[in-house]
């Protein structure tokens, strides 16, 4: 199945807000997998996954615990960025999504036992290209998209547009 | 460069130009996206033809015209269908409509206009290729549409009054452009000459469209139209709320536009006016006159503001002279006696101050498009941010937001077929599926949590993440002062429809006709050189305030 970039990137955007990755988040989120579209299906187990507030420590460097990939890595690419070092991410496993987000910030990750840490601030952002997605991870990120949209009613459907049903003028 | 040299006077303020009341009072102008289209094809010497045209006597069919344009081909695929009176509306939700189209990047084949035929009708049920740059439909004007062909076929006078009235023979009701249903990104156009600038491709969909209606209606009608008639024949649009949002959600996007229309005045404030825009500026202020003799409509609220802004502009424009105006500081007396009268006043007076002096601002048009969105500047200090908040923030953290007025509203989409609406907080279900409009609320959370927090922003927002877009947004703001609309896009009193206008405006609409404080009509390219004036090299960009006899 092949997509628009910008197909790709609303419904990324909209799936992330659909499972409450705050806006600014989600659009970063967007924005690497408009870059790095081969990482969609990586998406998914972090939309499924629930949110628990996580635990920052800045005492040396920067360490999370209980990090949401979605929600928290755009603090940690922050300080990786500003040269914070080191930044560690404990109990995350760097998958194609969180190498997709670094790349996305000009960043590199690698995995450390079982964290992730930030080895580098000299990553090449991909070019962005249409591209194929497989249908069924596809469904899969509208469905949670489709969290954002708002079942219909009558009144909904009468007054929420403003406009009538019929325009045989 | 010569813009570099270019004097200019004072800005207007963002909190004075980004109200919702002054944007929902914008006119078009010569910075509209339409007039620049017009300019570049006249200035290209772009020629358009049909190589396709499979339209039976009913006409239904398929057709097909192709311009040139910036070294480019481009094609308007058309297909025209039988509509059930029952299936025809305007809304998002519709299913069908008289007549679907495609803007194709060069020329169809005969298998692409097979493809075509079967995807474009089916809208946003189809599926689309890179090589399809725009996708639109349309309905008739019904009444207008038969009354012409009828009078064509008996050979009987055209009916004139519904033609100035109504202005064209189809509304287009939506026009989708970067990347919707598989066609192309706007990356695609986006340094192709010609279609650099905002809107460019859904502009030229919009004008090929209108020539589409003249011969589809001469077709049926069997002779041809006058070309002063079909110059008055633009085409419509119904526009609602899935407008709205874009204004929001690209927010430096808004600021050029913006900051080119603002410049565009101040240039003006500056110059010297000699005799020849002097005795330009009188023509088009009786052509602005007659314009709004011109518009009636429906809607009562909306015909008043109407009434009032023929008196007041009769009031403004009465007694000027030539060497009045050639007098220096002529045009800031203009400009300080329309603020005396109302925003549709004052932006009317915009519009038409920028329209004779095209060498000072239409060099502006090049800084239009900015692909660029926020982005957070880490290293900020909490201290600094709450500096920006104080500084250009007020609009937002003045608001009582423990008043339910304030947050009354809000915006959502509607899974049938994703249709933005508006719903009523206290009434109605969808408030935690909200769309994320609400700026001036996001704004006040954040300031609200700023204090007693130091250090840099990036550690204040590892805590507080929901804040992050806000930041971004904040911190746009003090390097783009047009970039927010400064007021509660969730309160009771919000009305959409300004937010509409503003948008419409840049595109080049007139003629508003709102059917509601979230729904609205326009015309556009009403007045606008037709294809054969093209052809003939008698094409002008002089069609700002259509009238019905110019």
């Amino acid at each position: 199945m092949i997509v628009s970039s910008n197909e790709l990137q609303m419904l990324v955007l909209k799936a992330c807000r659909g499972v409450g990755v705050p806006m600014g988040q989600s659009q970063e989120v967007a924005v690497a997998l408009l870059e790095s579209p081969q990482a969609l299906g990586a998406l998914l187990p972090h939309l499924a996954q629930p949110m628990k507030p996580a635990k920052f420590d800045f005492s040396e460097g920067l360490t999370v615990h209980d990090a949401s990939l979605l929600r928290d890595f755009s603090a940690c690419a922050d300080a990786a960025v500003l040269g914070v070092w080191p930044v560690r991410i404990c109990g995350l496993a760097a998958c194609d999504l969180a190498h997709a987000l670094a790349r996305s910030r000009g960043l590199s990750i690698a995995a450390a036992a079982a964290d992730v840490v930030f080895t580098g601030k000299d990553a090449m952002r991909p070019e962005v290209s249409r591209g194929a997605v497989v249908p069924e991870i596809w469904q899969q990120v509208a469905r949670f998209a489709a969290l954002t949209y708002v079942p219909e009613t009558d009144a909904s459907r009468l007054g929420g547009a403003g406009a009538g049903l019929s325009d045989n003028d | 460069m010569k813009d570099s040299l270019i004097e200019q006077g004072d800005l207007r303020s963002g909190d004075e130009v980004m109200r919702l009341r002054r944007m929902g009072s914008m006119f078009p102008s010569r910075l509209s996206f339409l007039r620049t289209l017009t300019r570049r094809l006249i200035a290209d010497g772009s020629r358009v033809s049909r190589p396709h045209w499979q339209i039976d006597g009913d006409g239904y069919g398929t057709s097909v015209y192709t311009v040139t344009l910036g070294g480019h081909c481009y094609s308007l695929f058309a297909i025209t269908q039988p509509l059930d009176p029952d299936m025809r509306t305007d809304r998002v939700i519709a299913e069908a409509w008289d007549a679907a189209f495609v803007l194709y990047d060069g020329v169809p084949d005969a298998a692409e206009v097979a493809r075509l035929s079967s995807q474009a009708p089916l809208q946003e049920a189809g599926r689309f290729t890179e090589k399809d740059l725009c996708l639109s439909r349309a309905n008739k004007s019904v009444r207008l549409f038969e009354q012409i062909v009828g009078a064509l076929r008996g050979g009987s006078a055209l009916p004139m009054g519904m033609i100035h009235q109504i202005g064209y023979l189809m509304r287009t009701t939506a026009v989708y452009g970067n990347g919707k249903f598989g066609i192309a990104d706007r990356r695609v156009m986006a340094q192709r000459p010609g279609l650099e600038g905002p809107f460019m491709a859904e502009m030229l969909t919009v004008w090929l469209i209108r020539t589409f209606t003249h011969d589809l209606v001469e077709h049926m009608g069997g002779g041809p139209l006058p070309a002063r008639v079909k110059r008055q024949l633009g085409i419509g649009n119904s526009t609602g709320l899935g407008m709205a949002p874009f204004l929001v959600s690209h927010p430096l996007l808004l600021h050029s536009w913006m900051i080119c229309r603002e410049t565009a005045l101040a240039r003006v404030r500056a110059a010297q006016i000699d005799g020849g825009a002097a005795q330009r500026l009188i023509v088009l202020a009786r052509r602005a006159a007659q314009h709004l003799l011109e518009w009636n409509i429906p809607d009562p609220m909306h015909q008043a503001r109407i009434v009032t802004l023929r008196q007041e502009w009769a009031c403004l424009t009465q007694g000027m002279t030539e060497a009045g105006l050639c007098q220096e500081g002529a045009v800031e007396a203009l400009l300080d006696r329309s603020r005396a009268g109302s925003c549709d006043l004052q932006e009317l007076a915009v519009s038409w101050l920028i329209e004779p002096f095209g060498d000072l601002v239409d060099g502006l048009i090049e800084c239009m498009a900015n692909p660029f969105n926020p982005v957070l500047h880490a290293q900020m200090s909490c201290e600094e941010l709450r500096a920006l908040l104080q500084e250009h923030c007020e609009f937002a953290t003045e608001i009582d937001f423990t008043d339910p007025q304030a947050s009354a509203q809000f915006w959502y989409v509607s899974e049938a077929k994703l249709e933005p609406r508006i719903g009523q907080r206290q009434s109605e279900p969808g408030e935690d599926r909200e769309s994320p409009l609400d700026i001036a609320r996001r704004i006040q959370d954040l300031a609200k949590d700023l204090p007693g927090h130091s250090g840099p922003i990036w550690q204040f927002l590892a805590q507080f993440p929901e804040h992050r877009y806000a930041v971004q947004r904040v911190q746009a703001l003090a390097q783009n002062p047009y970039a927010e609309i400064r007021d509660n896009l969730v309160d009771a009193d919000m009305a959409p429809i300004d937010m509409l206008r503003c948008k419409l405006s840049f595109f080049g609409a007139s003629k508003f006709d709102p059917k509601s404080q979230l729904w609205t009509r326009i015309t556009l390219a009403q007045g606008a050189p037709l294809a054969q004036d093209l052809a003939d090299g008698n094409a002008c960009d002089d069609w700002w305030l259509p009238v019905s006899a110019p």
